[in-house]
């Protein structure tokens, strides 16, 4: 069902960002200057989030060029929409959020998805639910880009970010049912994935033994 | 990152668990290319915003420009007709000229009337009656006139018309009225000499012999119509005709005061009709009431003026190399900055610039005026290159994997950054291009200037200062590999001094189109006292020169 080539597992398959030391300016100047269209503030600013945020993008996107396309994209709008942020909630969120939404309309736009109906018959609840390994960031990452595209984002959208269904159904223009069967099955399908996983972790430790 | 993740943790986790710690935190670093790409989107998305605030702002100074000479033309037309009685007959022309054929159906009617209505009336001319028919003819005139101004009401326009004329040359609006009652006023053609009017040539001293006089004018200046004016002075005893009297006199009074020459026809014994010519002095007012106008009082002007803006940057020339060893790479390297530098030097061309400018002054007496204002200005050159310069890196390369490449940028980078030409990377020969440099300012401006008027024409010389704001400048190459460079006048960054003085100066000449509208020409030469940009040792000091082309409106009446 899944191909997949061996993956690592080292947890730090990603070494965190080394941010070049900010200047000793507050988030609030570094908006205001950002507003101001100093270059210097928002270059600053992209610092201090592209990291994050390309891990975000990259969960929605296909490739990881699509993903950086996703974040380019998305700095752009949050340069431009800074003035209206009210800083009702950090900036963090907000800028997630626009990356989020910049992702979904490539999505949108690039793929003219409709869910192909690949049904596999994931068989639901019949299996237990205990996954005791660690797995890394990109090897996560490939488990859930090899999801059909819409159940990737509703998958995204409902267990990583905590949306509703309801609001995944707005989002994604499709009905709240739709949202949640895509999401089982999304599930569903991860869910046989780790089991492999684990099971060729396991393999290979008593291989080794 | 999961790392974290205690050991209870990692048993009995749901699917969401896995992927919710596996991703939580995640952080993965960008390529350097990505915030390249930004910075160059958001350059361009920069430009794009500040074209479309530059069409809007040139639209609104459009907009401004064709309100304000629409305002003045209808000022301008409104002024003729109010002030028009001072200009004279040139302004009265459009509503004189219908009066002639009005005014002459308006005589046959009334010959008409007066031979129909009594038999007895025959016998007087139009021009008179005798003393002893003095009543009946007083009786018929006002009937009849009073039949042609009913009859004919176009003909009380005609004398309302007429009405400031007379007030010019000595308010005859009474005499207006009292015409009424036996005379007839003709109104005479647009080129008629205000002198062409009505008057009636009476003796003031007349005593009780009742002695009439009708008199009518002929103006020899005017081609075609004949203005007449038929009076009827009636004696002082004729309580009848106490009123008619009055206005003799009256008209008899002003009209001697104002009128130049005019020949006149009156009745003098019996009933032949003599000529007489009737020196009259010009009405002294007109004149001075003029000059008083001319003395003092607010103006409003705008002008907008095409200009030579010569404005280069200076840059420096490559360091000597005289007795230092250098690779063969970096000779020619040099070489090619020279020849860079040439180019540049010699492809300076000014493109189109214009100032406009919005101001208020005030006229202290006949020759001198101060005037200050808004002004706008609008600079453009361009150079051609043949060379991208790139800067060398200073910081050590801990990756050379990701090489940080300076950007290529036109030589002109080397004017707002001098230390730049001793830390060249390369000089690389590329296809040709143009740099554009775009300022824009505005500025307050402060001028004293000496009017001479000769008639309608003036000379004038003016001077002062400015006070420049560089609002924006914009450097941009339509070479794609060369970043566009924008500096705001808030820039500390910014190599442009934002505050500039500049003394201007021109001389020109007007033309007084009315009493409050005058158009001006003039030569204009600008000369900056400061350089554009803050390391101004290198730099020659800009100037611009161009032909203003304005107009005036005087505020005060």
């Amino acid at each position: 069902m899944v191909k997949r080539t061996l993956l690592t597992r080292s947890p730090h398959t990603t070494q965190p960002l080394k941010l070049k030391p900010a200047k000793d300016l507050s988030e609030e100047d570094l908006i205001k200057g950002a507003v101001a269209g100093k270059r210097e503030a928002q270059h600053q600013l992209y610092q201090r989030y592209a990291g994050k945020m390309l891990a975000v993008s990259k969960r929605y996107a296909r490739t990881d060029f699509e993903a950086e396309d996703i974040l380019q994209d998305a700095f752009l709008k949050v340069f431009t929409y800074l003035k209206n942020f009210k800083g009702e909630c950090p900036l963090e969120f907000w800028v997630k959020r626009i990356v989020i939404n910049t992702a979904l309309k490539h999505q949108h736009s690039n793929r003219h998805l409709t869910v192909t109906d690949q049904e596999e018959e994931w068989d639901e609840a019949s299996e237990q639910e205990n996954f005791d390994s660690q797995h890394g960031y990109e090897e996560l990452l490939q488990l859930v880009r090899e999801l059909p595209p819409r159940y990737q984002a509703v998958f995204n959208l409902y267990a990583i970010e905590g949306f509703s269904h309801k609001e995944i159904g707005e989002m994604l223009d499709i009905t709240e049912s739709t949202s949640k069967s895509q999401y089982s099955r999304a599930r569903a399908s991860l869910r046989q994935a780790l089991q492999n996983l684990e099971n060729q972790y396991h393999e290979r430790v008593i291989g080794r033994g | 990152m999961k790392e974290s993740s205690g050991e209870d943790n990692k048993r009995n986790r749901r699917v969401e668990d896995v992927f919710r710690d596996g991703f939580e935190g995640a952080q993965v670093p960008p390529p350097a290319r990505l915030w390249d790409n930004l910075d160059q989107a958001l350059e361009n998305q920069e430009l794009k915003h500040y074209r479309t605030q530059a069409f809007w702002y040139r639209s609104v100074a459009a907009a401004c420009l064709l309100l304000l000479l629409t305002a003045g033309a209808y000022l301008w037309q409104q002024d003729q007709s109010l002030f028009g009685t001072n200009e004279g007959h040139l302004a009265k022309a459009p509503a004189a000229k219908s009066t002639p054929s009005e005014g002459a159906s308006g005589v046959n009617q009334n010959a008409i009337n007066k031979s129909g209505e009594e038999e007895s009336t025959k016998e007087s001319s139009v021009f008179g009656s005798n003393p002893g028919k003095q009543a009946k003819n007083e009786m018929a005139s006002h009937q009849s006139v009073e039949r042609t101004t009913n009859s004919l009401p176009s003909r009380q326009e005609d004398k309302k018309q007429s009405r400031p004329l007379s007030a010019e040359t000595g308010r005859m609006a009474n005499s207006q009225e009292k015409i009424n009652t036996g005379a007839v006023t003709l109104g005479s053609r647009g080129e008629a000499n205000p002198a062409a009017l009505a008057i009636s040539a009476t003796n003031p001293k007349a005593d009780g012999a009742g002695k009439a006089a009708e008199a009518a004018i002929r103006n020899d200046e005017s081609s075609s119509m004949a203005s007449a004016s038929v009076m009827a002075l009636e004696s002082f005893k004729t309580n009848s005709s106490l009123a008619t009297t009055k206005a003799g006199t009256a008209v008899s009074a002003d009209s001697l005061m104002n009128t130049r020459v005019a020949t006149v026809l009156y009745q003098g014994e019996g009933n032949n009709l003599q000529m007489a010519k009737v020196d009259v002095e010009p009405t002294p007012a007109l004149p001075e009431e003029k000059k008083k106008t001319t003395l003092k009082g607010w103006m409003v002007s705008l002008s907008y003026t095409p200009l030579y803006a010569y404005a280069p940057i200076a840059v420096a020339e490559a360091p000597s190399r005289e007795g230092i060893r250098m690779s063969a790479e970096q000779q020619q390297m040099y070489e090619q900055y020279d020849q860079a530098l040439q180019e540049y030097r010699e492809s300076y061309s000014p493109a189109y610039s214009y100032s406009a400018k919005l101001g208020a002054g005030y006229q202290l007496n006949d020759h001198w005026q101060i005037e200050t204002g808004f002004l706008y200005g609008h600079n453009e050159a361009t150079t051609t290159h043949s060379f991208l310069i790139t800067k060398a890196d200073n910081v050590m390369r801990i990756n050379s994997a990701v090489p940080r490449v300076n950007r290529p940028e036109p030589i002109v980078k080397v004017a707002f950054e001098p230390e730049l030409v001793n830390n060249l990377e390369a000089v690389t020969p590329t296809e040709r291009y143009q740099t554009k440099y775009k300022y824009q300012q505005i500025g307050v401006p402060l001028r004293i200037a000496y009017h001479k008027s000769i008639s309608k024409v003036f000379a004038f010389v003016s001077g002062g200062v400015n006070l420049n704001l560089l609002l924006n400048n914009r450097i941009e190459s339509d070479n794609q590999d060369v970043q566009a460079k924008r500096y705001h006048y808030k820039d500390e960054a910014s190599p442009f001094r934002a505050w500039q003085w500049a003394a201007a100066t021109s001389a020109g000449i007007g033309y007084q189109v009315n009493r409050k509208m005058s158009l001006t020409v003039a030569p204009e030469l600008t000369y900056s006292f400061s350089s554009a940009l803050k390391e101004s040792q290198t730099q020659a000091d800009p100037y611009q020169v161009g032909v203003s082309i304005g107009g005036k409106y005087r505020l005060s009446k």
